[in-house]
């Protein structure tokens, strides 16, 4: 099983990591944290299935804020939100700070950090398409820990 | 989410509950578990059943649980689990009778599909420039992640390539006018609709026309030997006469814009469902009536990427031309660089269809599916009135690919056949017994040359990673629903 270490997530546990059996022709992963960190390491996942994150320069900053009725659609628009980002303007993000807030909804603001695409120059994996809804979770396992497993279309 | 049966015994139950209506086709009763409106039918080897992934049978009875589905949910022999109905999925919804339509029935890759050009060269005259030719092509069909379509459009020509497909490439000087009757629907489904595909799938659409993208993607140099010609005279009309005769074939679809309406209608279905009272038993089987307005806004749309679909595919076509061109010394034409067909694997389309004696309107469901029309079919072009419709298949780089013929006995699954090998391990697994570097050059000393984007990519894609192609089409061949035509073998590949 592959284990990639975010160096900016402060828990020891695997942040997340992909997992076999969901799947036969795409890619299911699971991340783990508090529930900002699950968004975090989450987007970090989305990243490493296309590139291999050490070799993406910190150049590019980019925001998002979103705001929805509930959590789950909140990290699946979120990680879409990134697969858009990524087509339109080519650019993948290694590094997410994110903060949630509830009110009446849901708000989420993250900071991201990456890089445009440069085949030439970074480790190259295989492209996501979509995030989708197949066996897609996101739960608070216990008190203040989370846990989402997602799937994306190859 | 799978509500019919845990997990690992579906497959048990259904072998042990299925009649077998032939060697290849295993049907359970609808009364097999509740909520089923029809039988469900899986086409298979014995010893493709044994392999086939559980997950299937799940999501092929959660199929035939679909409001109105006519006489089977069907199931191709090279199935692999998918999201909402298998990949391998095939379904008619009768309009009439409360017929849905269901992006998950269609995949997010709405018209992912397979073209296949030949040339007059032989593997003599290739096979010593295969790596210059491989590389030229590298530099002229963009691939992988993040690349770019070298094909600048406003946004009221991607409203064009939307509604008029591939007319409007051939147009814009991408390719050959007579291409377009070589195409499944002429290169055009009607009743695309621009207006009904978001702003987002727009924007992604803008920049992807004449991308390859990646994943299972891909670009293909390859070759016919005179031993593995099957039908001569079918093979000739498709034109593939010389021994040793090289083609290109060529697989992807609508990229990130496809994705953007099923992603889009997903969520429009999920919450329509509610109004029409419909229930389904997976959040990716959301689905509406194909006569409410929620599902033909999305049929409209699902139409626009059909047609982006053929465009991409034949400026990418255009590509190669101009490749093989430059390091050939040749023109195109010069090397007869004609398109076979150019077909369709996921989508649904207004189709004629006998039910019970009765020539009805269905809306026919294909996902990882191809239509194989037989020669009676009106819809086909004069010249295959009388071989039947060329069938693309791909297999995976190392097993090669096959071009086949559709058969009329194909009504029984509404002219349908498989589309590829099919899956049977996951990325993550090949990934961890494969590095990219070694199976490159392994492929290599097997005289097949590859040049991707993405090692890891290219491990994920490795040949252990699939079936037995020959079983998969052999399946379909002794189910007389399609007949082979060609074996076609692998020399030189491109990869995002």
């Amino acid at each position: 099983m592959r284990s990639f270490k975010y160096p900016f997530c402060t828990i020891l546990i695997m942040p997340y990591k992909f997992l076999e059996g969901i799947t036969t022709a795409d890619v299911a992963f699971e991340a783990t944290g508090t529930l900002e960190e699950v968004f975090e390491n989450a987007a970090i996942a989305v990243a490493e299935v296309q590139v291999e994150i050490k070799t993406v320069k910190t150049a590019e900053k980019s925001h998002i804020d979103l705001e929805r009725d509930d959590l789950s659609e909140l990290l699946h628009d979120f990680l879409e939100e990134l697969v858009f980002i990524k087509d339109t303007e080519q650019l993948l993000f290694v590094k997410a700070k994110v903060k949630i807030t509830k009110k009446k909804t849901y708000k989420l603001e993250a900071d991201l950090i990456g890089d445009h695409i440069k085949q030439d120059e970074q480790t190259m994996g295989t492209d996501v398409k979509a995030v989708t809804m197949h066996k897609f979770e996101l739960k608070e396992v216990k008190k203040g820990k989370w846990r989402a497993q997602v799937v994306l279309d190859i | 989410m799978e509500s019919a049966g845990s997990a690992g015994h579906m497959k048990e139950e259904f072998i042990s509950s299925a009649k077998r209506v032939s060697d290849v086709i295993w049907e359970v009763p609808k009364t097999f578990k509740e909520g089923m409106q029809v039988p469900a039918r899986m086409y298979a080897t014995e010893k493709l059943m044994k392999d086939m992934d559980d997950t299937v049978f799940n999501q092929l009875i959660n199929v035939a649980c679909l409001p109105g589905i006519v006489k089977h949910a069907l199931c191709m022999p090279d199935a692999h689990s998918g999201y909402g109905f298998p990949i391998g999925g095939v379904a008619a919804f009768d309009p009439e009778n409360g017929g849905i339509i269901s992006p998950g029935g269609i995949g997010f890759d709405i018209n992912c599909g397979m073209r296949l050009l030949t040339t007059n060269l032989t593997l003599k005259e290739v096979k010593p420039k295969i790596n210059p030719l491989v590389d030229e092509l590298f530099k002229l069909v963009p691939a992988g992640v993040g690349s770019k379509g070298f094909v600048k459009l406003s946004v009221s020509q991607l409203q064009e390539v939307m509604e008029r497909g591939v007319d409007f490439s051939i147009e814009q000087g991408y390719g050959w006018k007579e291409d377009a009757k070589n195409i499944e629907e002429y290169g055009c489904i009607k009743g695309a609709d621009s207006s009904k595909v978001s702003e987002k799938a727009v924007q992604r659409g803008l920049a992807q026309l004449g991308t390859l993208g990646s994943g299972n993607h891909y670009l293909e140099v390859q070759f016919a030997t005179m031993g593995n010609i099957y039908d001569k005279s079918t093979a000739k009309a498709f034109g593939i006469t010389e021994p040793d005769q090289i083609v290109v074939m060529v697989h992807c679809g609508s990229r990130g814009f496809g994705h953007q309406i099923g992603t889009d209608y997903l969520k429009i279905f999920g919450s329509a469902m509610k109004k029409y009272g419909i229930t389904v038993k997976d959040p990716e089987l959301a689905c509406a009536p194909f006569k409410s307005n929620e599902g033909q806004d999305y049929f409209k749309a699902m139409a626009c990427a059909a047609n982006l679909a053929f465009c991409n595919r034949q400026v990418i076509a255009h590509q190669i031309r101009e490749a093989f061109s430059k390091v050939m010394g040749r023109t195109a034409e010069e090397m007869e660089m004609n398109l076979v067909y150019d077909v369709a694997h996921n989508i649904a389309k207004l189709e004629k269809h006998d039910v019970d004696g009765e020539n009805r309107e269905l809306i026919v469901h294909r996902k990882g599916a191809t239509r194989c029309f037989g020669p009676s079919r009106k819809e086909l072009p004069a010249h295959f009135r009388k071989t039947g419709q060329p069938v693309i298949i791909g297999g995976s780089m190392e097993t090669g690919s096959y071009l086949l013929a559709g058969l009329d006995a194909s009504e029984e699954t509404w002219g349908s056949t498989m589309h590829g090998s099919g899956r049977t391990m996951s990325r993550t697994k090949a990934k961890h017994m494969v590095r990219g570097e070694d199976l490159q050059k392994e492929l290599d000393k097997k005289g097949i040359h590859v040049k991707t984007v993405s090692f890891s990519g290219l491990a994920e894609e490795a040949g252990f990673a699939y079936k037995d192609i020959n079983e998969v089409v052999e399946t379909m061949e002794i189910a007389g629903i399609s007949k082979k035509v060609v074996a076609l073998k692998p020399l030189g590949n491109v990869k995002g």
